[in-house]
């Protein structure tokens, strides 16, 4: 086989590879995705039974343990308003009021209850908000 | 206190920016000890290449040492190489020849 | 010092700016007076950094609270080692890091150049300048490390540092990932700088690769102990959970490890200048990238961007650089043409362009992933979780691909390979493998994991061709010299630090990505509520909470639990975990409450093996003793405000006796209802994980970053000129 065909031969299988892991990334991306909902998109959108993804920031003053169960509330990032969670489960170590959190929650007709040990917390050391911004 | 103190670093600062300025290039003793500081720019390129050509020969007698080239690669190969390495030293000695 | 130190900032501009000029200016008119100038700003601009620096860590250690940053991050109680690395947990701290370690390897390459790279390295210095601009930019205008309070506003006491932060390796792991970020700027303006020249040629490479090696060497040392810190801090039991801040630094490192492969391509054949110059600066933009996400916050929310400080500078710096790049690249492609053509797929070329290429894909679905969320966000204005599950059926088959390459690399020779010789080398490693995996498939029943039981097979073939490698060399070595093996092994190693240092690396990774496949795979993990005496099982461990502990001092309250873990009747190892409490700020939660409503860390129970890890951490919390915590807020606040009146009509000094009084059984009152928790049999909710070969993970990486030092130590200059000479000798015969 003279060379030039063989580059176009072994770039025509690069391209393609390319293309097939691009096509695959995509698909899997939107396909497994799940929406992360505001508090106020959850409230919008929740059905019972439904289980969401729910992010937002531990609302200052509303954590409190009854039993084994946490209860607080997570605060929409642009919106004064703020849902209610009951979670029981590993809590994480970053996890106080203030953080980032994110969490699957399923509607228990207008109670949100969080899935067991679904609780993730941002990494606590990096990003600080400039202050009095990020409401 | 601080305005003192603050003097000090910029004045350090301010001689040490400026000191090859003060000299001047004439005598720069950067420029002016070594023979590769009067060196073309075009032979340290060379000289980069045939460092790395006699990396890549060494390299080449580990691998038949060590059983990754039969011996008629190696020849191949070994002469390839030392080819090379002869041309660029033939163009590193005219540069240099050039160059005085 | 607060003025001193803003003005050193300032200063450092004004040098970086003078950096720039002189050097463009120096390289443009041919003045090397003017060149050498803007190299001496670099060394000036470490000098004043490192200055400011300090002045930073004193204040620290000064509890000098008028300090903004001290009074967010400190506090008196704080001990002096975590004063000392408190300083990089702030935004303008680590801003000012980042210059400062810019600065230092700026002046270390440039110095070490000084009689070389004429052309190239002013814009470089140009470049390395703009950096530092940018990022000391920051630090006086958008994130000031030295702004204070106003002096009636100074508080007594600090904030503190985050509990979570108090670790050993926060010692070295900002400074590490940092280094390594800043590192990778110098290849990336010496790529710039010859691009600009135009003197593509093997120079710049030369003198610029250890440096890039050494980038890959810290960010790699920084990426393992921030998953060491994961593993014993964060009390979910993982090490890796592909969270932003990780990906952000994975991705530069698998592009500086593409890199040091190819650039050997191009030392040697003078191909793929094209694909060297794009990952240099790819890598380049990829760590300022890295830096944008972890700072920004931007992925946290998309509205963290435009309200953080940060956002729109880095944006614009990004924009500039990779604009830039691509514009140079095009304006150079002819300067960049192939010397010398791929003589055959079967060859070390080959198999670096395959490993080049994996890497480039790994780094691009690391890149999509992490920032589908945004991508989602900014097209339909919901953000889409995608998470780890999405990330795995991914870089899971291109890791395999390259543990498979890091097999056959070693073993493959440059230029070509007859198959003869590749089955001849074949035969060691590929048996080691099909033993390991026979032995996998028979002892441990663990047909259900094909990825992982691939990985330790392919994992276990690429060990054998580096101990076959080894051998080899040591034995070739030893017929020329006739030494004892430990003495050939140690020349052989001497001699060729590159090849065999490279080697090591290999053999790490390979055992890294045995004990992440192991590890990930095979782990059982149970969530269990547990009352004092009572057991459970978990992978044939008996684990029995045997009784609580208490421990209460003034910054902090640990309830903890002894464990007892027994296999098969006889007793393995007692572990003790512990959760800690500080006292929250927030008086709203009572006189006595406050002590128990803080930020939380834990302490995990952890007994380290060669085979397994056991791992236990306890959730305990004061929640049982909520009642007598209420009774004390109760108690206390009724008392204070009963004797209020009458304490404001006493003089000064003895309201203040009477105040630490107060407060003296105030903490009387914490420690007591804090050792409640072990005179009652609560239950307890625990993690508990048994997990298989988590050590070798350490382990591997420890191998790698060995393997980076020997490839790293310089080779004595008469040791280099010796062996040079002696290649000339024979040379000039030939050439006679």
């Amino acid at each position: 086989m003279d060379p030039s065909r063989k580059r176009v031969i072994r770039l025509t299988v690069a391209l393609s590879a390319a293309l097939l892991l691009a096509t695959a990334l995509i698909y899997v991306s939107f396909n497994a995705g799940r929406d992360e909902l505001t508090a106020s998109q959850l409230l919008s959108r929740a059905h019972p039974g439904g289980t969401y993804i729910l992010a937002g920031t531990v609302l200052d003053g509303s954590v409190h343990q009854t039993g084994s169960t946490l209860v607080f509330s997570i605060r929409d990032p642009k919106q004064h308003l703020a849902v209610p969670v009951r979670y029981s489960g590993i809590v994480p170590d970053p996890f106080a009021q203030g953080r980032a959190v994110l969490l699957d929650v399923t509607d228990r007709g207008g109670t949100f209850v969080g899935q067991a040990n679904s609780l993730t917390t941002k990494c606590p050391s990096k990003y600080q908000a400039a202050s009095g911004s990020y409401n | 206190m601080v305005y003192v103190i603050v003097l000090v670093i910029l004045f350090v600062v301010v001689f040490v920016i400026t000191t090859p300025l003060r000299r001047g290039s004439e005598d720069d003793p950067e420029s002016a000890d070594q023979e590769t500081a009067q060196a073309a720019p075009d032979v340290l390129e060379l000289e980069a290449q045939r460092d790395a050509k006699y990396r890549e020969i060494r390299d080449a007698e580990l691998d038949h040492q060590t059983g990754k080239l039969s011996d008629e690669d190696f020849q191949a190969v070994d002469s390839n190489l030392r080819a090379e390495a002869m041309e660029i030293l033939r163009r590193l000695d005219r540069a240099r020849a050039g160059d005085r | 010092m607060a003025l001193l130190g803003r003005t050193l900032l300032l200063l450092g501009l004004a040098i970086s700016l003078y950096g720039i000029g002189a050097s463009i200016y120096g390289a443009r008119a041919r003045r090397r007076e003017w060149v050498a100038s803007g190299r001496r700003a670099v060394y000036a601009l470490a000098g004043v950094m490192l200055t400011a620096f300090v002045l930073v860590e004193i204040a620290f250690q000064r509890n000098d609270f008028a300090f903004n940053i001290v009074a967010q991050t400190s506090s008196t109680t704080l001990s002096t080692f975590y004063k000392l690395t408190a300083p990089w947990s702030s935004q303008a701290g680590s801003l000012l890091l980042w210059v400062m370690l810019l600065s230092l390897w700026s002046s270390l390459v440039l110095f070490a150049t000084r009689r070389r790279l004429r052309e190239i390295a002013p814009y470089a210095t140009a470049v390395l300048m703009g950096f530092a601009t940018f990022f000391d930019g920051l630090a006086c205008f958008a994130a000031n490390p030295f702004a204070t309070a106003a002096p009636t506003r100074v508080p007594t006491q600090g904030a503190g540092l985050d509990p979570l932060l108090q670790h050993p390796t926060m010692m070295f792991h900002p400074p590490m990932l940092y280094s390594g970020y800043t590192l990778m700027a110098i290849p990336f303006a010496f790529a710039v700088g010859a691009l600009i020249t135009g003197r593509l040629g093997s120079e710049w490479i030369r003198d610029t690769r250890r440096f890039a090696l050494a980038a890959w060497l810290f960010l790699g040392v920084g990426i393992t102990l921030g998953a060491l810190w994961s593993y014993t801090e964060l009390g979910w039991g993982g090490y890796w959970g592909w969270d932003a801040v990780e990906n952000a630094a994975l991705m530069p490192w698998l592009c500086i490890t593409a890199f040091i492969h190819s650039i050997q391509i191009q030392e040697k054949r003078g191909m793929l200048k094209v694909w060297n110059v794009s990952l240099i600066l790819l890598s380049g933009t990829l760590a300022v990238f890295g830096t944008f996400l972890v700072r920004s916050g931007v992925l946290d929310s998309i509205h963290a961007f435009g309200a953080s400080t940060l956002g729109i500078p880095f944006v614009a710096l990004l924009g500039v650089m990779i604009l830039g790049s691509i514009g140079l690249v095009v304006l150079r492609r002819p300067a960049l043409r192939s010397e010398n053509r791929l003589d055959s797929l079967l060859s070390r070329e080959a198999m670096f362009l395959l490993q080049n290429l994996v890497l480039v894909a790994m780094v691009f679905v690391i890149f999509w992933v992490t920032l589908f969320p945004l991508i989602s966000q900014a097209l339909t204005g919901t953000k889409v979780s995608v998470g780890p599950p999405a990330f795995t059926p991914f870089v899971v088959p291109l890791a395999l691909i390259l543990v498979a390459l890091a097999g056959i690399g070693p073993i493959i020779s440059w230029r070509r390979a007859t198959r003869a010789n590749l089955r001849r080398n074949f035969i060691f490693p590929g048996g080691l493998a099909a033993v390991v995996l026979i032995l996998v498939l028979a002892l441990a029943h663990a047909t259900s994991k094909p990825l992982a039981i691939a990985m330790w097979a392919l994992g276990a073939f690429a060990i054998g061709t580096v101990l076959q490698e080894f051998y080899r060399g040591t034995a070739a070595r030893r017929a020329i010299t006739h030494d004892a093996w430990p003495v050939a092994l140690g020349s052989l190693v001497r001699r060729n630090r590159r090849r065999y240092g490279g080697y090591m690396a290999h053999l790490g990774i390979s055992v890294l990505l045995i004990g992440v496949a192991a590890s990930s795979s095979f782990q059982h993990s149970r969530d269990v509520v547990l009352r004092p005496g009572q057991s459970a099982r978990v992978d044939g461990y008996r684990f029995t909470y045997l009784r609580p502990t208490e421990a209460a001092t003034a910054s902090k309250i640990q309830f903890g639990a002894i464990l007892r873990v027994a296999k098969g009747g006889s007793h393995v190892t007692t572990m003790h975990t512990t959760r800690g409490y500080y006292p929250s700020t927030d008086f709203t939660t009572g006189v006595i409450g406050r002590f128990f409503a803080g930020e939380a860390d834990s302490s995990v129970g952890l007994d380290a093996g060669v085979a397994r890890n056991l791992w236990a951490v306890t959730s305990a919390n004061p929640q049982p003793l909520s009642g007598y915590i209420n009774q004390g807020n109760r108690y206390f606040s009724t008392y204070l405000s009963s004797v209020m009146g009458k304490l404001s009509r006493l003089p000064r000094a003895r309201q203040s006796q009477f105040l630490s009084q107060y407060y003296s059984y105030r903490d009387a009152a914490v420690a007591g209802i804090a050792r409640r928790f072990v005179t009652h049999t609560w239950p307890v909710e625990f993690l508990i994980i048994v997990a298989p070969l988590v050590t070798w993970i350490w382990v591997g990486a420890g191998i790698v970053a060995l393997g980076g030092l020997i490839a790293l130590w310089p080779v004595p200059a008469l040791a280099w000129r010796r062996s040079a000479a002696v290649y000339r000798a024979r040379l000039a015969r030939e050439l006679a």
